[in-house]
């Protein structure tokens, strides 16, 4: 055992010196724990108010006192802003919208994304170019071309037009195309000799590689269909199209805002992003890790 | 055995995404809105197999106690009218529903009837999307019951009706009656006056006003406040052809009165109706907003002190007050039942009966005087309403010119140098007036 260290073993090794790992003295830690819950506050701090909020009643709302920032047993707000829209409907429609598309940006980005890293064809450098030049063009300008492409594809005021432009992501291609580019060009090889064809190389070879970067843009696109408000608001007419985020905008008005009802309903619509994410937190922080330093060979 | 695990793994993920793909495939295929493939909404659906025929209006009182108040005009309206169904499609603001509207239009997919600004409307007449309405049945003897400020109102630069006036408001003072009284000081009815009293209650971690001048695409109160200034001042924001003047006189010295209230700490500048929040969190003496904001007023004080109401005070060129709220065009595409339909729809909003059920459930103005006996008993609980509604026949809109919704956004811009950023306000009138006159050739 003399002279051998195993992994993770905290043994000296013969003739150095003790040296100590930033951060490690208890002044560190102390800083580390301080900054941390400083972070964790800020973040959390939000939400906090928000559900305050939504047990205060207006006047109270309105009157920023320390009193205001403890919660009161008043669930008023939840069951007015229930029943100001249909939010089972509303709850529906997200979570439909959401799991489609985040199953076709998969998709497309998998397959995308293997076919720029992977297989080799003539133009391939140029088309990655031009598929990611989409990006800078701010979605914005392009409503109301967007809206009249719509119109002509009678896609307007349907679930269609919720899942499909944004069923092939951009940022999920380029994620899943910089993953394939960081695994070793012998596994694949080595497939092909075993005689797979391109899908099978793929969905059996790189997909496990990948995986990481699939759960960060599943949660990305997840997030971002969950929190969609100008596209659904625009293209859609109807509450039986349309989310959540579009059913909250009935707190508002050009005279003012009905916070407690909104924040009560903010409470209740934020609950499933927020248990998605603690159940898929390590996954999703291991990915996110792993995303920005590559994958570990 | 792992190979074995990882495969049946595969093939289970691939199944359910399959699956999923075909649910969504099946779902989508048969789920749209009950505006069928038409997002804006109206002109297609005209007339349904009944005999029916449906009017879409797209609006903007969609939260609060307008939502109701809107469902009930139309309730009412239905049950007069079995053979018209109107669909109403709200939005929060004007903002998004103006978006909604331009890219429906451009699709070719307007609604029957929608509520815009005049500077949006003259922008589509112009396009020869929406259509005039003289030529419907009583049009000018009904207009004529209306005040004089909301007649002058509905027409654009040709001198044709254009618009029919619905939500309409103006723009009112609310205080701290309280506040005021601890202070010593009057309710203020002259600007130098209300200057004084800010001045004076501005103690205590208190600022008299909080306003929100907006952003360049959506100039908010505190730029409403402004030019009502320049109008108290002797000079309105823009000459009667829509040209601004954002560097006259009147406008430097009304900026210069915002910009004093500010360094004397009595003026401050927020967003999101600071002036409302500041006021219901007693951190505010007053606040300066459509009498339509009532119902929030009122809410966000509650029982904490009693809020008064008054009209604006006046200048050296005596009241001015702004006309507030969307008008309501009617688009050129509708078929012939549709327009027919939405003009009986039009009018019965405009009646006396149905404006007085309209004021009292939603807070917003009658746009006849004739509609006053009838809502006595809320003019007894809201007295501000009277006195607002008066205001409706001189209160004036900004010029019925597609440039003026650009070029206000200047004016937001130059307010907020001044205001935000300490810039010098003859100098920010300046740069607001060059750029909107750029605009206003661009536009040209």
């Amino acid at each position: 055992m003399t002279g051998t260290t195993l992994p993770g073993s905290t043994r000296r090794l013969p003739g150095r010196r003790a040296t100590r790992r930033p951060g490690t003295s208890t002044t560190g830690r102390v800083v580390r724990l301080v900054v941390a819950a400083l972070v964790g506050l800020a973040f959390i701090a939000p939400l906090y108010w928000v559900f305050v909020t939504s047990t205060l009643n207006t006047s109270q709302a309105y009157s920023f006192s320390w009193a205001s920032l403890v919660p009161h047993p008043n669930f008023s707000n939840y069951d007015r802003a229930w029943h100001m829209a249909p939010w089972e409907r509303f709850f529906t429609n997200t979570i439909f919208i959401a799991v489609c598309t985040v199953v076709l940006a998969l998709l497309t980005s998998l397959l995308a994304g293997f076919a720029f890293s992977v297989m080799r064809f003539r133009g391939r450098g140029a088309l990655f170019g031009l598929v990611l030049s989409v990006m800078m063009v701010p979605q914005s300008v392009l409503l109301i071309p967007d809206y009249i492409i719509a119109q002509h594809l009678h896609l307007l005021n349907t679930y269609w037009i919720q899942i499909l432009p944004f069923g092939a992501s951009v940022f999920g291609i380029f994620l899943v195309r910089q993953f394939f580019l960081n695994v070793p060009k012998e596994l694949f090889e080595a497939a092909e000799l075993d005689g797979c064809g391109p899908l099978r190389i793929l969905f059996w070879v790189g997909l496990p590689m990948v995986r990481p970067a699939l759960l960060v843009l599943g949660l990305n696109v997840l997030m971002g269909s969950w929190n969609a408000f100008l596209w659904p608001y625009v293209m859609t007419s109807s509450n039986a199209v349309r989310p959540i985020e579009v059913g909250l905008s009935v707190f508002s008005s050009t005279n003012g805002t009905d916070y407690t009802g909104l924040c009560a309903s903010v409470s209740f619509t934020t609950i499933p992003v927020l248990v998605v994410f603690l159940l898929l937190q390590k996954q999703f922080i291991t990915g996110a890790f792993s995303a920005a330093g590559g994958v570990r060979g | 055995m792992s190979n074995n695990t990882t495969r049946r793994r595969s093939v289970k993920l691939l199944t359910a995404v399959a699956a999923l793909g075909l649910v969504g495939v099946t779902a989508a295929c048969g789920s749209t809105g009950s505006g069928g493939s038409s997002g804006g909404g109206g002109t297609k659906a005209g007339s349904n197999g009944g005999g029916k025929t449906t009017i879409t209006f797209m609006e903007a009182m969609s939260s609060g106690a307008l939502k109701p108040a809107m469902q009930a005009q139309v309730a009412a309206f239905e049950k007069k009218n079995p053979n018209i169904v109107v669909n109403l499609e709200p939005y929060a603001d004007y903002g998004t529903l103006t978006a909604k509207l331009k890219a429906a239009t451009s699709a070719g997919d307007p609604p029957t009837l929608a509520q815009v600004y005049s500077s949006d409307a003259a922008a589509f007449a112009s396009s020869k999307v929406i259509m005039p309405l003289d030529s419907f049945p009583n049009e000018a003897s009904t207009a004529s019951t209306f005040y004089k400020g909301i007649q002058n109102d509905l027409k654009l630069s040709d001198g044709k009706t254009w618009m029919w006036p619905f939500a309409k408001s103006t723009v009112i003072m609310y205080y701290n009656t309280a506040m005021l009284k601890s202070a010593g000081q009057p309710v203020p009815t002259t600007w130098d006056q209300f200057a004084t009293v800010a001045k004076a209650v501005s103690t205590k971690g208190v600022t008299a006003i909080s306003i929100d001048p907006g952003s360049s695409s959506a100039p908010a109160g505190g730029t409403a406040w402004f030019e009502i200034l320049c109008q108290a001042n002797g000079t309105p924001a823009w000459t009667a052809d829509g040209k601004p003047q954002f560097d006259s006189p009147a406008a430097v010295k009304a900026l210069t009165y915002l910009v004093d209230l500010k360094k004397a700490g009595a003026l401050a500048i927020g967003s999101n109706y600071p002036g409302q929040i500041a006021l219901g969190a007693q951190k505010g003496a007053f606040d300066i907003s459509s009498v339509a904001s009532y119902y929030y007023n009122s809410a966000a004080v509650g029982k904490k002190f009693v809020m008064g109401t008054a009209a604006l005070p006046t200048g050296p060129s005596g009241p001015a007050n702004q006309l507030a709220g969307g008008n309501v065009v009617m688009f050129a595409k509708a078929s012939k039942a549709q327009q027919d339909a939405a003009w009986k729809f039009l009018s019965f909003m405009t009646t006396p009966a149905q404006q007085a059920a309209w004021s009292t459930a939603s807070g917003y103005l009658p746009v006849t005087s004739q509609a006053l006996p009838l809502m006595s008993s809320f003019l007894k609980s809201h007295p501000y309403q009277k006195f607002a509604a008066e205001s409706l026949e001189w209160a004036q809109d900004t010029p019925p010119y597609a440039s003026v919704s650009e070029t206000q956004g200047d004016l937001a811009l130059g307010l907020q140098a001044a205001l935000g950023n300490g810039k010098d306000p003859a100098a920010a009138l300046k740069t607001a007036q060059a750029n909107a006159m750029k605009h206003m050739n661009g536009a040209q």
